[in-house]
């Protein structure tokens, strides 16, 4: 019974970290510019991609797919640093 | 390849009775090695055969009262033989439908106010710490279940409005 609550209590966190996120602004599409170099390295582009989500509170991508946000990611080659993870609104 | 025929004494004589000490070593079966099923002609264990275990319960059950006799000289100034056979021979002690009044619970409403007024009850000699101590453990497992209940609807409520919020995300085309 022990192993239930644990679950559900986790399930509950989960689920609220997801509301606040939605409450927040999340967009419906996140789209994540990468450079070219990045974009060779899956780790380096999964580390944007969190980064960003982390703005609205979310700690996985799959927790962002719950919420009704899509990801895209798109890399360009001549995208300077200070435009790295901006999304395209 | 063709082993020996059926040695029925492996299993015991039905007609005969179990006696170990007739009993011949155990020869190959007939029956195909590669399959492992009988040939034609040897149905196997034949019906009422008894198997070894209930061969040797039969001569532990006939031996027993010498066994029992044996015991009881040997428990003499051996307390854990003595134990052993106290343990056959007395009764275990169950737990006794009674009905147990804690004073002042009905007006506890958490679980731990509800534990102090158990506990209160064990100090004063009105249940045995037993009784308090599975008191306690039920109290723990119903609140455990009250838990889980909560908890179940929190998360179905918590499901419905991230469903509904989907439409509150923000729309960008």
């Amino acid at each position: 019974m022990a192993e239930s609550i644990d679950a559900l209590q986790r399930q509950v966190n989960k689920l609220t970290q997801i509301l606040q996120a939605q409450q927040s602004g999340l967009p419906n599409q996140l789209t994540v510019f990468v450079k070219g170099t990045q974009a060779s390295s899956s780790e380096e582009i999964n580390r944007i991609i969190l980064e960003r989500l982390s703005l609205f509170g979310l700690k996985d991508l799959s927790d962002a797919q719950d919420a009704g946000c899509d990801i895209k990611v798109i890399a360009l080659p001549w995208l300077t640093d200070r435009e790295i993870g901006h999304e395209s609104v | 390849m063709l082993t020996n025929s059926y040695d029925q004494a492996e299993f015991g004589d039905p007609k005969d009775g179990a006696q170990l000490n007739e009993v011949e070593p155990p020869r190959a079966i007939f029956k195909d090695t590669k399959t492992g099923r009988f040939l034609e002609g040897n149905g196997g264990r034949p019906k009422g055969a008894l198997s070894k275990s209930t061969i040797a319960k039969q001569i532990i059950m006939d031996a027993a009262p010498e066994l029992v006799r044996q015991a009881i000289e040997l428990a003499k100034g051996n307390a854990s033989m003595m134990s052993t056979l106290l343990a056959i021979a007395l009764p275990t002690n169950r737990s006794q439908l009674e009905p147990v009044a804690i004073p002042g619970i009905e007006h506890c409403s958490s679980l731990e106010d509800k534990t102090n007024a158990i506990m209160n009850a064990v100090t004063n000699g009105i249940i045995s710490p037993d009784v308090g101590l599975q008191m306690v453990s039920g109290l723990e497992k119903s609140e455990q279940a009250h838990r889980l209940r909560l908890l179940s609807e929190q998360v179905a409520d918590l499901q419905r409005k991230v469903l509904d919020g989907r439409s509150l995300v923000k729309r960008i085309n």
